[in-house]
């Protein structure tokens, strides 16, 4: 069972995408910040990090440059979730080292086919 | 002032006084001169006939009295004399005996000199006496004439002497005459003559007077006269060209007063040096601005009035600042030229100021204005973008919720409810893209949105298109067919308003076209502005109509009311379509007729071949 880690600090959202993963097979590891974010996928190594940007105590381009720095979490996939973008909000994800990105709200067809082509590799 | 210059100045205050004096002298001196010569000439012509007639009368008295001396006749003697003495010039008659001893007399005796006699005529002119004295030998007659014949003792040939005074008063009184008969006549001269000169002067001279007159008017500012001509001769000509210069001097003060009139309705203030950079002339405005009144300014170096230390102004206007005679600082955009004459040499400089106070306090205004606006724009798109997120993060979890439900509940019994779930997920979808529209807008309008173009490949932003779009093509039964040939491919833009516009434009073909024909066909295209990139997008829907077509692309403008809640949508897509293919150096253009379908057509920077070759190479 693949193991995704969703950083969201809204709960409903959170609750919302965590449930339609499960329902899809996915085992959901939770976290509503950034810093927690980043020590659950230490602890938990995940096959991906799904990222809200805004984020209390840590934003998502911070804790996704942490994890990318630090060799245990580097070979992580990151999908960073964004809104409609923002200026530059986007570009800087990707600068901060995301592997991909999905608009808000989620087209869950859309991000289970980006899932499946960056966590291939890692279950194969 | 001398008496002589006292007397002077008159005279050489008026010609027609010095041609008179001159008329004068000239005259009374020829003419007294020619008078004394005259008289003089007279005189002695007088004289001298006196004398010839004293000699005869001499002569014949002596050859009367011969006889009665060589016998002794007193009485024979006297008679002689009283008979000569008669004669009106005759003053006195006396006869002396060889050794000077008076004989006898006639007439006035007193006046006889006494001496020696001479043995010749002898002529004594005595002018202090008035008169002139003969002496005139008695010869003893010839021996050989006489019969018996004894000499006296004495002197053999001389008997005595007749002296006789003959009066010069006669020869006086012709002499007075002749000189009070010369002065007559130069004074009768000299009349005719000032005369003759004051009517000639006078006719030269008045109508000069007149001129001197005029020419006095002209020069106290009245320019209306005109020399009276009168004459065709050198004063007429003098009095025409007078006129002449008077009307050319009225031309050139008329243009003077002209300038004089601009420099003084200037509101900038002018001031002109002289070559030393002297003030020698300012506009009132000058006065006005820098608080001196005229004559503290004039003669002073114009560099005094700007600071010290600061290099002297150019031709070029710049933002100086003058000083008044407060001493505060006035901001004035100066410039200072060159005064050149007409042969292009340096006259002096010319110093042109316009004062910048109020200038300056507009601007100050103005920009404290376009701060608190640039203020109050920063503040509404903060407030814009933390409200789009507030109401994003509910309406994510509504549209997540609904597709969560309709997912989980998919048996046919709960057929009415995923209808309804839907329902709630479209208007979800709406709201969110009202929301995005909004804030893409009001981005564009805060100038803070902004492009990064790139390198695009077209066919690949279609594809894309095309699979977005796929759901509701299906649903309104069209055919969408693309083609975007390979030499067309690339175009220079930003991405992700490339993609967004040309999915705008395909999503409107597809909502307004039912069971119709979406054509999608890219080229590429060079005019004189470069090379461009364009896509066409043509329906075969329900056309626009021309009175709409101009208001198409305002925000907020689907063309009426009722097609928002028809076809749904904000008609805010292509404002911000347009919008974001102009900030590329592009644009969005259309034609279309109802019933017939529309065109929209994209045009944006082609990538250079080149360029774009290394680009995709590298990606």
């Amino acid at each position: 069972m693949r193991r995704i880690l969703l950083v969201e600090d809204n709960e409903l959202n959170r609750d919302m995408l965590s449930r339609r993963l499960s329902h899809r097979g996915f085992q959901v590891i939770l976290a509503g910040d950034g810093r927690q974010g980043v020590e659950a996928a230490r602890r938990e190594q995940p096959d991906v990090v799904l990222m809200d940007l805004s984020l209390p105590e840590m934003d998502g381009w911070q804790a996704t440059r942490l994890l990318k720095a630090d060799a245990a979490t580097c070979t992580i996939p990151v999908i960073a979730l964004t809104a409609h973008a923002m200026v530059g909000d986007l570009e800087k994800a990707l600068e901060a080292g995301c592997d991909d990105y999905a608009t808000k709200p989620v087209n869950l067809p859309l991000l289970l086919g980006i899932i499946d082509r960056l966590s291939a590799p890692r279950s194969a | 002032m001398s008496l002589f210059e006292r007397l002077k100045s008159p005279f050489s205050r008026s010609l027609l006084a010095q041609g008179l004096a001159a008329t004068i002298a000239l005259h009374t001196t020829s003419a007294c001169v020619l008078l004394g010569l005259f008289l003089f000439v007279q005189g002695r012509a007088l004289e001298q006939q006196l004398e010839l007639r004293g000699e005869s009368m001499g002569r014949f008295l002596a050859d009367e009295i011969q006889f009665a001396l060589l016998v002794g006749d007193r009485n024979g003697m006297q008679r002689a004399l009283n008979a000569s003495s008669s004669s009106a010039d005759v003053l006195f008659l006396e006869i002396v005996n060889p050794s000077g001893q008076r004989i006898c007399a006639a007439g006035r005796a007193d006046l006889i000199s006494s001496g020696a006699i001479a043995g010749a005529t002898r002529v004594v002119r005595d002018a202090g006496r008035g008169f002139i004295e003969i002496q005139t030998p008695v010869w003893s007659p010839n021996r050989d004439s006489l019969l018996d014949w004894e000499p006296s003792a004495g002197n053999p040939g001389v008997l005595g002497a007749l002296r006789m005074g003959i009066s010069m008063d006669q020869q006086r009184r012709m002499l007075r005459g002749m000189l009070f008969g010369g002065a007559g006549v130069i004074l009768l001269g000299l009349a005719i003559m000032c005369g003759a000169q004051y009517w000639g002067l006078r006719r030269l001279l008045l109508p000069l007077a007149a001129l001197v007159d005029f020419s006095r008017r002209v020069g106290s500012g009245d320019l209306g006269q005109r020399a009276p001509v009168e004459r065709a001769d050198e004063v007429g000509q003098l009095a025409q060209a007078f006129n002449t210069m008077v009307q050319q001097l009225g031309e050139t003060t008329v243009s003077r007063d002209y300038i004089d009139n601009v420099l003084r309705s200037m509101g900038e203030s002018l001031i002109l040096t002289a070559r030393s950079g002297r003030i020698q002339r300012v506009n009132p405005k000058t006065l006005e601005l820098l608080g001196y009144p005229e004559d503290e300014l004039l003669g002073r170096p114009v560099l005094s009035l700007i600071d010290e230390d600061a290099a002297p102004p150019s031709a070029t206007a710049q933002e100086r600042t003058y000083r008044t005679r407060a001493g505060q600082s006035v901001p004035v955009l100066l410039s200072a030229s060159e005064l050149r004459d007409v042969s292009g040499a340096l006259d002096g400089f010319v110093w042109l100021a316009q004062d910048m106070r109020e200038l300056k306090r507009t601007q100050a205004e103005l920009v404290a204005a376009r701060d608190a606006a640039q203020e109050a724009n920063r503040a509404k798109s903060i407030f814009l973008a933390n409200m789009s997120h507030e109401l994003r993060t509910p309406l994510n979890a509504i549209i997540g919720y609904s597709q969560m439900l309709r997912e989980d509940y998919a048996s046919p019994e709960s057929e009415s409810m995923r209808a309804d779930l839907e329902k709630i997920e479209r208007s979800g979808h709406l709201l969110l893209g009202l929301i995005n529209d909004i804030l893409d807008l009001s981005k564009i309008e805060a100038g803070r949105e902004t492009v990064t173009p790139q390198t695009v490949d077209v066919g690949q932003v279609l594809e894309d298109v095309r699979n977005t779009v796929a759901p509701l093509v299906r649903q309104q039964g069209d055919v969408l067919e693309i083609e975007c040939p390979e030499d067309a491919r690339l175009a220079y833009a930003d991405l992700s308003k490339f993609r967004q516009s040309v999915l705008n434009l395909v999503n409107n073909a597809c909502k307004f076209t039912e069971k119709g024909r979406i054509s999608v066909a890219v080229n590429r295209k060079s005019d004189a502005r470069g090379e461009w990139t364009e896509v066409h997008v043509a329906d075969t829907g329900i056309g626009i109509a021309p009175e709409h077509l101009a208001k198409l692309f305002q925000p907020f403008s689907q063309v009426d009311g009722s097609s928002t809640r028809k076809y749904n949508g904000t008609g805010l897509g292509l404002a911000i379509s347009r919008n974001f293919c102009q900030m590329m150096g592009g644009d969005i253009t259309v034609v279309s007729e109802v019933g017939r379908g529309s065109r929209f057509s994209i045009r944006v920077p082609a990538a250079k071949i080149e360029k774009a070759r290394k680009d995709v190479s590298h990606a």
